[in-house]
């Protein structure tokens, strides 16, 4: 509890003002990061879907083969936009329904349970899950369906598996849906979101570029905050002996740190285009040290051989983690002090600032 | 009080100077920062004359047994919850409030740890060994490999060997969640109608249901005194000289950060997300925040509640006296007085959706049922609040611009006292 506690504080405040308000290019971060990486997960979310439906249209281990690939391409894509906090994402519980996780109690394996039990036949029809539990709509269920031990029952022939396999195709299909709704929302000219990032002075949403460049870098502690609070430290425990392999993040497909080192790339990206410009002018030397930051922590996530619930039970391994969990906690705070102090920016309040 | 002073001081000048609307000077951080913990005191000592009144009541269970004595034990509980739940925004933003909340208020919990569960409950559980330990039944237990002897049921096996037993946070074993769970029992209703229905035969050694009465009134009894126990350390740590206090009174401006870090935090992260989305996502009953008694719709009334009156410097106490005095609003509004009119209504925005999902709960249908998949109407109230929520939250954001409270910068336990030296 002290451990959310801190970081909640942590993100409150930011300096007095500047002699002059730096400018950000918020119309580029729109059209160079956040509308092509929105393309990239919807593209990456269609292609799973066509996996899926071609398993499914005729079962062989070969197309399965297909289907986890196509997953681990969309996570990757999704990943690369976790640190998009705000906007369209924040609408009809889209984030949730995509990647339900934190899981603490296994509720997608209890639903999971539940469906093969009694089959119901109204969510696999067209939008049929929008309404549905988050539990079952999302990636973590095409985890389990093409990870799980039962995977192969996907290719079996048996009416569980041909239920299963419906089922693969609607959640992937929803996983579409809701991805092909985002790129749009970035995209229209009218939706409130872009509209800002093109022009903050004239937008309703924010004050200006400033209170814009704030948001964005709050979405950037969050996630984080996130990597580290809810995707290493779980996992980790005090020890190699208290390690917890069960809670690492897409377990079944061992993925975690692919994942985690997806994400420091796109904040990285994120970062370069919106932040390091504006602080190269005010505070060089602050602006060499996050470009180091992120390359340090990146090259560490991507160091670390092997799914991360091995990795934290691994003496020679565990101590990158820990190097990782150390370096995420330190860029998070840089950006929520130094960089937030120097470029004038107020962050706000995030979703983990709770229990 | 302040009010009337400052609004006649402000008329005086404005007489002599000219028609132009008057900006009222604003208040010191001191005298706000003094304001919010009179406010927590009364809360705290409201919240323990509340526990007092409800261990009296469990004890007239405990004396006669009844559906009578029984139904009044659980009202005591209800009307325990209202100041409590109005002190949460405390806890946030205050580590002292933080680090003792655990012992009163966590949630949610397994159950089974302390009593008999229905077989639906489950026999365990891959995360917690202690899932089904029913310590009332069990006088000796084996807890991380270790046995336990629990023949003699204590505070302090409660506290020091039960609460959060093997590192697991489900592992509740005291505070108003523990005593609830024994007055209710499990709600066995999903998301249709009805709370728990724990029999007061359970308490009555004459004619025991659900076997150990002794041993259930030995716990229930127990967990009371420790709520009156722990209420009070929190009552001292409000009063004059008391640690809560000194820590926002020593730096004033500090203590302004820490209100409202408090009141983002609970509106946001906790309330919005924790307390009410995630259930309404999963359309889960097991995720409502007093899930035995369907008190739920009161807990999330109250907690925002406490949001509003932190802002506003303004409590109204379980005996209908008021606590007030130089208020956040009044800082807020001498700086920026759009941002305390946005900052006002959405507060008051919140109360409105809050106050629908009381309405309807009093109206015969339970926040349980309002959060069922087959329930849009229901949904949407609860949406309703968590938009409430969120956007007020905004407005919070707004006001520690307003305030001008920047250049603050102080981090947690777990910061690090050179982060640059961690990239060469």
């Amino acid at each position: 509890m002290l451990r959310t506690f801190a970081a909640g504080v942590a993100l409150l405040w930011a300096a007095p003002a500047l002699a002059a308000a730096p400018d950000f290019p918020t119309e580029t971060v729109l059209t160079d990061h956040i509308q092509p990486r929105h393309a990239a997960l919807h593209q990456s979310a269609d292609r799973l879907h066509e996996a899926a439906a071609t398993l499914c249209a005729g079962p062989a281990t070969a197309d399965l083969e297909a289907v986890r690939a196509a997953y681990h391409d969309a996570m990757d894509a999704w990943a690369g936009v976790q640190h998009v906090t705000y906007g369209p994402i924040e609408n009809f519980n889209r984030r949730f329904r995509l990647q339900f996780w934190p899981d603490p109690r296994n509720v997608v394996e209890r639903e999971l349970g539940a469906l093969l039990r009694e089959q119901p036949t109204d969510i696999l029809a067209e939008n049929g899950l929008t309404f549905a539990s988050v539990a079952i709509q999302g990636l973590p269920m095409v985890e389990r369906l093409t990870f799980g031990a039962e995977a192969d029952a996907l290719a079996d022939g048996t009416d569980d598996g041909a239920y299963r396999c419906r089922l693969l195709e609607a959640v992937t299909a929803n996983v579409a849906a809701i991805a092909e709704n985002l790129e749009t929302n970035w995209r229209e000219t009218d939706d409130p979101w872009p509209a800002a990032f093109r022009d903050p002075a004239a937008a309703d949403l924010v004050a200006d570029d400033a209170d814009l460049a704030g948001i964005v870098l709050t979405g950037l502690t969050t996630q984080l905050q996130s990597i580290r609070d809810q995707r290493l430290l779980p996992v980790m425990g005090d020890s190699a002996e208290d390690a917890d392999p069960a809670k690492a993040e897409s377990g079944l497909s061992g993925r975690s740190l692919r994942g985690i080192a997806a994400s420091v790339e796109a904040m990285a990206d994120g970062f370069d285009l919106m932040f390091a410009p504006a602080l190269a002018n005010a505070e060089p030397e602050l602006a060499d040290l996050m470009g180091r930051a992120f390359t340090q922590t990146r090259a560490t996530a991507q160091g670390i051989d092997g799914p991360l619930g091995e990795a934290v039970t691994d003496p020679a391994r565990r101590a990158e983690v820990e190097k990782l969990a150390t370096q995420v906690r330190a860029l998070q705070q840089l950006l929520a002090t130094r960089v937030a102090s120097a470029l004038g920016l107020s962050l706000g309040f995030n979703s983990l600032d709770g229990d | 009080m302040k009010t009337l002073a400052t609004a006649g001081a402000a008329a005086i000048l404005l007489a002599a100077a000219s028609a132009a609307p008057a900006q009222a000077a604003p208040p010191a951080a001191a005298d706000v920062v003094a304001t919010y913990a009179d406010m927590a005191h009364a809360k705290y000592e409201d919240s323990l004359k509340a526990a007092q009144d409800l261990d009296a009541a469990i004890d007239a269970l405990v004396e006669s047994p009844s559906e009578e004595t029984l139904a009044a034990a659980r009202k005591a509980w209800v009307s325990a919850r209202e100041p409590y739940q109005q002190s949460e925004v405390y806890r946030f933003g205050n580590p002292i409030v933080d680090a003792w909340e655990g012992r009163v208020n966590a949630w949610p919990l397994d159950e089974g740890l302390i009593d008999y569960v229905a077989a639906a409950y489950g026999d365990e559980s891959a995360e917690n060994a202690a899932y089904s330990a029913n310590v009332i039944a069990n006088p000796t237990l084996t807890l991380s490999g270790e046995q336990i002897d629990a023949s003699a049921i204590t505070k302090t096996l409660l506290s020091d060997t039960l609460h959060e037993a093997d590192g697991v946070e489900a592992n509740v074993a005291t505070g108003y969640h523990a005593v609830e769970f024994l007055l209710w029992g499990q709600d066995l209703n999903g998301t249709g109608p009805g709370a728990g229905a724990r029999p007061a035969t359970d308490f009555d050694p004459a004619n025991c249901t659900g076997g150990n009465c002794e041993r259930r009134i030995a716990y229930l009894t127990t967990a009371s005194e420790l709520l009156i126990d722990d209420l009070k350390e929190m009552v001292a740590a409000w009063a004059p000289g008391g640690e809560a206090r000194a820590a926002v009174a020593d730096d004033p401006t500090k203590g302004l950060a820490m209100m409202v870090t408090g009141m983002g935090s609970l509106s946001y992260g906790e309330l919005a997300g924790e307390r009410m989305k995630l259930g309404l996502m999963l359309h889960d009953p097991e995720e409502e925040h007093d899930c035995f008694s369907d008190n739920t719709h009161y807990s999330h009334y109250f907690n925002a509640k406490g949001i509003q009156n932190v802002y506003h410097g303004r409590y109204t106490r379980i005996d209908g006296t008021v606590v007030t005095g130089p208020a956040l609003a009044d800082l807020v509004e001498a700086k920026d007085p759009a941002v305390h009119k946005d900052m006002t209504t959405r507060l008051a925005a919140t109360m409105d959706a809050m106050g629908v999902l009381v309405d309807t709960a009093q109206g015969g249908e339970a926040y349980d049922q309002m959060l069922g998949a087959e329930n849009p109407e229901g949904n949407a109230k609860i949406q309703a609040a968590v938009d409430a929520l969120t956007a007020q939250t905004r407005s919070i954001e707004q006001v520690v611009a307003a305030a001008g409270l920047g250049g603050l910068d102080f981090e947690g336990s777990d910061s690090l006292d050179a982060p640059e030296k961690v990239f060469e």
